[in-house]
C-alpha cells in the first residue's frame, strides 16, 4: 500500500493521454481510470490535472472532442486522436524511448 | 499557429457555452468517481468528500482549463477594460479633462499634418516629378527671370544635362459667346510640354507638336475643373469650338482630375507656335518660362553648371541683349514649391510639438495624481490577493481607454478643424474639397496617443501597485512625507511654464509683426475704391486709338454714376500681383555700362488715376487731356527716383529715354513727381516708378495693356454698392470686354497681408492653447499637492498659522517653480531666434518687450492657477482635517 507514487512530469502526461486515446475514444474519467489501472496505481496523477492537459491537447489539435452518451446514459465529453495527434504520438514515443535508453546507458556506465 | 489562433477565437466567442460544458464535464467526472466509491462500499457523503479530495480544487481546475484554452488573457483584458470604464465614469472630472487635453492636442496636430501633407508634401501630378526642374534666367536685377525665344532655342539645341526642354508663357483669354464674357487664366505651351510633364489627357488628346506649327488649326486643352465649370462636364466636348479672344479654338481634350499646370492658376492651354511669333527676332524680349527633365544620373547642380556655361557663351556672342544675364539655375520643381515655406514648416512643426508636449505633461500629471490618490484602494486589493502584475494591467487598461477616447475625439476634432483652417489660409489651395484626415495621420495620432498614455500611465501604475500593502493600509490616508513623484511634479510645472512662455512669445511677435505690417503706408488710400481688371478682345483693340476711345467712353460713363468721385486706369494695380518694368536712361547724363542701366516700374495710367488712388502729387502736374499721341511724350516719376537721380535739383523738364516700351514720339519729358507706392509686397523696398499717359502707350506694350487693364473707381459710399452699375457700364461700353477680379481695393491690400495675418492668427491659437494647458497643468499640480498636504496644513493652522500665511505658502511653492520655468522659457525663446527671424516684420526675434509681456502673462495665469487651491487650503478648518484620520 505504501508504494511510493511517482510524480508525473507534465510533458509525459500528454504522451500518456495520447497513447491511451490511440486505442479508442474515451471520456476524461475513463482516461483517469485507465491511467491508474495500467500503471498499477504507481503513477500519482491528481485527477484534476488531467483536464487542463486534455484541453491543452485539444487546442494543439492533437485530439478532438465531441459530446456523446456514456455507458450509464449520461452526457459525457469524449476525446479521440486526430491524424496530427497520431503523428505526434509516434514522434514522442520514439523520443521517449531514445531518452530512456540514453539515460539508462549513462546510469549503467556510472 | 493559425489553428491555435482560430481555436482561441472560437473559444472566446463560445465562452458561455464553453463554461457550461466545462462545468458538465467536471461534474460528470465527480459523479462517476462518487459512483465508484459508493460501489466499493463507502457511504455517500464520505464518497463525495473523498472524490473531491482526489480531484483537487474544482475552481482551480476550471481556471487551469481556461488557461489551457488560451482565452484567459483576452477574457482578463475584457474584464480590465470593463472595470476601467466603470471607474472612469465614476470620476467624470478627471476623465473629461484627460480626454479633452489629449483630443485637443492630437486633433490640432492631425489637422495640421493633414493639410501640410496634402498641400505641400503631396507629389506633383507629373510623371517622375523628382526629375523635373524649373529653368530660371539669373540676371543682375532678378534671380528668376524668364527667357527669350532665341535664348530658349539655343538652350534646347546645346543643352545636354536637361532634356525635353519645354516652355510656356502666360495667356489671358476672354471666353465669349452665348451671352457671356469670362476671363480665363491660361498658358501657351510648346508642343512637347505635356509630354515633358508626362501627363495624358483623360478625354481626347493634348496639345501636341503637330499643333505647335503655324499652319495648325487653333486648339486648346482644358483642366478638369474648367471642363466641369464652363463646359458642363460634357463627355463629348472634344471637337467643340469655343470663342477665345474672338478666335475659334477647338477643344482638343480634357486633363485629368487633380492635375495642375506649373502655373497653378492656369485652366486652359494652347500652342505657343514660336516659329510664327514676332518676338523671335528680339533676343532681349524675355517672356518664356522653361521647364525640363534632368537627364539620367544628372543632378540639378550639374545642370545648373552646364546651363550657366552656355549662358556665359551666349553673353559673349550677344553682348547687347544678354549683358545682364549672370547665369542659369535649374531648380527641382518639388523643391521650388516647398522651399518657400520650409521655414514656416519648421516653425509650425516646432509649435505643434510643444503643444503636444504640454498636453502630455498635463496628462502625465493627471494620471500620476489619480493613481497616487488610489494607493489606498490598490493596497487593499493587493492584500485581498490581486497580483501586482494584475493591478498594473488593470491600470494600464484604464490608460488605454483614455488614449482610445482621446484619439477618437482628436480625429473628429481634426476633421472639423481642417476646412476651417483651409478657409483661413492665404494660399490658394487646389482641390480643397479633397483634403480630409489622412489615414496615415490617424495611425500616427493613435500611436502617439497610446505611447504617451502608456508611458505616462505605466510608471505611476507600477509605483502605486508596488507599495507595501500593510504600510499603505495602516496609514489611513496620505502620509506626511513627500508623496512619490513630488520631484517629477515640480519638473512638470517648470516645463509647462517654459513651453507656454516660448509659444506666447512667438504669438506676441507674430501679432506685432502683423500689426506693424498693417500700418505701413501703402502710398495710396484704398478706402472707398472699387477695382477691377478688364480684358479687351485683342482683335478689335490692336492699336492705341480704339483703346483710348474705349477708355474715354467708359471713363465718362463711370464718372457720371451717382456717388462716383474719380475714375482711373492703370496697366498694373498695386498689390494685385501684376507689374511691369523697363530700363531707362536720362538724357544728358554720361552713358552707363549696359549692365548698370537702372530699371523702373513701368505703368501706363489715365489722367484721373492719381486722384482716384489718392496718390499724392509732390511736384509738377499730373497727366491731362492734352497729353495725346500727337503731342510730346511725357512721363511722371516717383519721389524715390527723383531723390536718387536728381538729389540736388528737380527732375521736372528732364528727358527720359525708355528701353523696351519707348513711346512713339521719342524721349519723354518729366512733368511731375508723385509719392511712392507699394507694388508687390507691403514690406518691399522703395522702387523707381515711371508713369506714362494712357494715350501715349507704346505699341510694344499695347497688347499687355489690352489683356489686363485695371480700372479703379472711387466713390463716396461702399465700394460694393458700385459693383452692379459698374458692370453694367462696362457691358454697355463693349459687351465683349471681360470683367474679372472685381473687388474693393482694400481687399487687395488685405490679401497682401493675408499670410502674416494667418501667421498671427495661428501663432495666437498656439499661444492661447499653450497658456490654457499650462494654467490647467499648474492648477492641477498645486491642487493635488494641497490635497495631499491637508493634514500638514491642518497641523500648521492648529499651531497658530494664519490663513494668510498658508495662502502665501502654497502660492510661493507654485510661483517659484513657475518663475524658474519662465526663465528657462525666455532663454529658449532667445535661442530659437534664428528660426523665427525670417518670418517677422519690423520686430526683432529677441524683442525684450514681447518676452517681458509673455512672461508676465504666464506668471499672471500661474498666480491665478495657484490662488484657487491656495484659498481652499487657507479656508480649511484644522479640526476637520485632523479629525479625519
Amino acid at each position: 500500500m505504501a508504494d511510493p507514487k511517482i510524480e508525473l512530469p507534465q510533458g509525459t502526461l500528454d504522451l500518456l493521454i495520447l497513447k491511451i486515446l490511440a486505442l479508442s475514444a474515451q471520456h476524461g474519467w475513463a482516461i483517469s481510470e485507465r491511467l491508474q489501472q495500467i500503471s498499477r496505481d504507481a503513477l500519482q496523477v491528481r485527477q484534476g490535472s488531467l483536464y487542463p492537459a486534455l484541453h491543452r491537447l485539444e487546442r494543439r489539435g492533437w485530439i478532438r472532442a465531441r459530446w456523446g452518451e456514456s455507458e450509464n446514459n449520461r452526457r459525457a465529453k469524449y476525446y479521440e486522436l486526430t491524424d496530427a495527434g497520431r503523428k505526434q504520438l509516434a514522434a514522442e514515443e520514439s523520443a521517449w524511448k531514445h531518452l530512456t535508453a540514453a539515460v539508462g546507458l549513462v546510469l549503467e556506465a556510472g | 499557429m493559425l489553428t491555435d489562433l482560430l481555436f482561441r477565437l472560437r473559444a472566446l466567442l463560445r465562452r458561455t457555452s464553453a463554461e457550461a460544458e466545462l462545468d458538465d464535464e467536471l461534474r460528470f467526472h465527480l459523479e462517476r468517481q462518487v459512483d465508484k466509491l459508493t460501489a466499493a462500499g463507502l457511504p455517500r457523503d464520505q464518497a463525495m468528500r473523498r472524490a473531491r479530495l482526489d480531484f483537487g480544487g474544482v475552481e482551480q481546475v476550471k481556471e487551469d482549463c481556461r488557461h489551457a484554452r488560451g482565452t484567459r488573457g483576452l477574457e482578463r483584458l475584457g474584464q480590465d477594460l470593463r472595470l476601467g470604464g466603470r471607474l472612469l465614469m465614476k470620476s467624470p472630472g478627471f476623465t473629461v479633462v484627460a480626454v479633452a487635453t489629449l483630443a485637443l492636442a492630437l486633433g490640432a496636430n492631425a489637422a495640421i499634418f493633414s493639410i501640410v501633407d496634402a498641400v505641400l508634401i503631396r507629389p506633383l501630378p507629373y510623371a517622375d516629378p523628382h526629375r523635373l526642374v524649373w529653368m530660371f534666367c539669373q540676371r543682375v536685377d532678378r534671380a528668376k527671370a524668364p527667357f527669350s525665344i532665341a535664348d530658349f532655342d539655343d538652350y534646347r539645341r546645346q543643352g545636354r544635362s536637361v532634356q525635353d526642354l519645354a516652355a510656356f508663357s502666360t495667356w489671358g483669354a476672354n471666353l465669349t459667346g452665348e451671352g457671356r464674357a469670362e476671363r480665363l487664366q491660361g498658358i501657351k505651351i510648346t508642343g512637347n510640354f505635356l509630354g515633358a510633364l508626362g501627363v495624358r489627357p483623360v478625354l481626347g488628346r493634348g496639345i501636341e507638336p503637330a499643333d505647335d506649327t503655324p499652319a495648325a488649326a487653333p486648339a486648346v486643352v482644358v483642366t478638369y475643373g474648367l471642363w466641369q465649370r464652363l463646359l458642363g462636364a460634357d463627355p463629348r466636348v472634344t471637337g467643340r469650338t469655343i470663342l477665345l479672344n474672338g478666335r475659334r479654338y477647338t477643344v482638343a481634350g480634357v486633363l485629368p482630375r487633380g492635375f495642375f499646370f506649373p502655373q497653378r492658376d492656369a485652366e486652359i492651354a494652347s500652342a505657343l507656335v514660336l516659329d510664327a511669333d514676332p518676338r523671335r527676332a528680339d533676343r532681349g524680349d524675355r517672356f518664356l518660362r522653361v521647364v525640363g527633365r534632368l537627364g539620367q544620373g544628372v543632378t540639378a547642380e550639374r545642370a545648373t553648371a552646364e546651363l550657366s556655361a552656355i549662358s556665359a557663351r551666349l553673353q559673349r556672342l550677344y553682348p547687347v541683349t544678354n549683358v545682364k544675364n549672370t547665369g542659369v539655375r535649374a531648380i527641382p520643381m518639388d523643391q521650388e514649391i516647398i522651399g518657400n515655406l520650409r521655414t514656416a514648416l519648421v516653425v509650425l512643426g516646432g509649435a505643434v510639438a510643444m503643444v503636444l508636449l504640454l498636453a502630455c505633461a498635463n496628462l502625465g500629471h493627471l494620471l500620476l495624481a489619480r493613481f497616487s490618490a488610489r494607493r489606498h484602494e490598490l493596497a487593499v486589493r493587493r492584500a485581498l490577493g490581486a497580483t501586482s502584475g494584475g493591478l498594473v494591467r488593470q491600470l494600464l487598461a484604464e490608460s488605454c481607454l483614455i488614449a482610445g477616447a482621446g484619439a477618437a475625439l482628436g480625429v473628429l476634432f481634426a476633421h472639423w478643424c481642417i476646412p476651417l483652417l483651409l478657409r483661413l489660409s492665404p494660399e490658394q489651395v487646389p482641390d480643397m474639397g479633397a483634403i480630409g484626415v489622412d489615414p496615415r495621420v490617424v495611425l500616427f495620432v493613435g500611436t502617439i496617443s497610446l505611447l504617451a498614455v502608456a508611458s505616462f500611465g505605466s510608471w505611476p501604475a507600477v509605483l502605486a501597485a508596488r507599495s507595501a500593502p500593510a504600510a499603505a493600509i495602516r496609514a489611513a490616508g496620505p502620509s506626511l512625507a513627500g508623496t512619490p513623484g513630488a520631484r517629477l511634479r515640480k519638473v512638470l510645472i517648470g516645463l509647462e511654464a517654459g513651453l507656454a512662455v516660448v509659444l506666447l512669445t512667438a504669438a506676441g511677435l507674430f501679432a506685432k509683426s502683423f500689426a506693424r505690417l498693417a500700418q505701413v503706408d501703402l502710398g495710396f488710400d484704398p478706402r472707398g475704391v472699387l477695382a477691377m481688371k478688364l480684358s479687351l478682345p485683342s482683335d478689335r483693340y490692336a492699336a492705341p486709338a480704339p483703346v483710348s476711345r474705349f477708355a474715354q467712353r467708359l471713363g465718362q460713363t463711370l464718372g457720371a454714376l451717382p456717388g462716383v468721385e474719380a475714375v482711373g486706369v492703370s496697366s498694373s494695380l498695386p498689390l494685385s500681383g501684376t507689374w511691369a518694368a523697363d530700363d531707362f536712361t536720362i538724357a544728358g547724363r554720361p552713358p552707363l555700362q549696359t549692365s548698370e542701366t537702372p530699371s523702373a516700374q513701368y505703368r501706363v495710367v489715365s489722367p484721373g488715376y492719381f486722384r482716384a488712388m489718392a496718390i499724392p502729387l509732390v511736384a509738377g502736374r499730373a497727366f491731362g487731356e492734352d497729353d495725346r499721341l500727337e503731342t510730346r511724350p511725357v512721363a511722371i516719376v516717383n519721389q524715390t527716383m527723383a531723390a536718387r537721380f536728381w538729389p540736388h535739383g528737380s527732375p521736372l523738364g528732364a528727358r527720359l529715354k525708355l528701353g523696351g516700351y519707348a513711346p512713339a514720339g521719342g524721349d519723354a519729358e518729366v512733368v511731375g513727381v508723385v509719392g511712392d507706392v507699394k507694388h508687390q509686397q507691403i514690406d518691399e523696398e522703395p522702387t523707381f516708378d515711371v508713369y506714362v499717359p494712357l494715350r501715349q502707350v507704346s505699341t510694344g506694350y499695347l497688347s499687355y495693356l489690352v489683356n489686363g487693364m485695371w480700372w479703379v473707381v472711387r466713390g463716396s459710399g461702399e465700394p460694393g454698392a458700385l459693383a452692379a452699375p459698374v458692370r453694367a457700364a462696362v457691358r454697355a461700353a463693349d459687351p465683349d470686354v471681360a470683367t474679372s477680379r472685381m473687388a474693393p481695393l482694400s481687399r487687395f491690400a488685405g490679401d497682401a497681408v493675408a499670410l502674416r495675418r494667418f501667421n498671427a492668427w495661428l501663432a495666437g491659437a498656439f499661444g492661447g492653447t499653450a497658456l490654457l494647458l499650462a494654467a490647467l497643468g499648474i492648477y492641477g499640480v498645486i491642487a493635488f499637492s494641497v490635497a495631499q498636504r491637508q493634514r500638514e496644513i491642518g497641523l500648521r493652522m492648529a499651531f497658530g498659522a494664519r490663513p494668510a500665511e498658508i495662502l502665501r505658502l502654497v502660492i510661493a511653492q507654485g510661483l517659484t517653480l513657475a518663475i524658474a520655468g519662465v526663465a528657462g522659457g525666455v532663454l529658449a525663446s532667445l535661442l530659437l531666434t534664428r528660426l523665427t527671424a525670417r518670418l517677422l516684420y519690423g520686430i526683432g526675434a529677441g524683442d525684450a518687450a514681447t518676452l517681458w509681456e509673455a512672461a508676465c502673462i504666464l506668471l499672471g495665469a500661474a498666480l491665478l492657477a495657484c490662488w484657487v487651491p491656495a484659498r481652499r487650503a487657507a479656508g480649511v478648518d484644522p479640526m476637520v482635517t485632523l479629525r479625519h484620520e
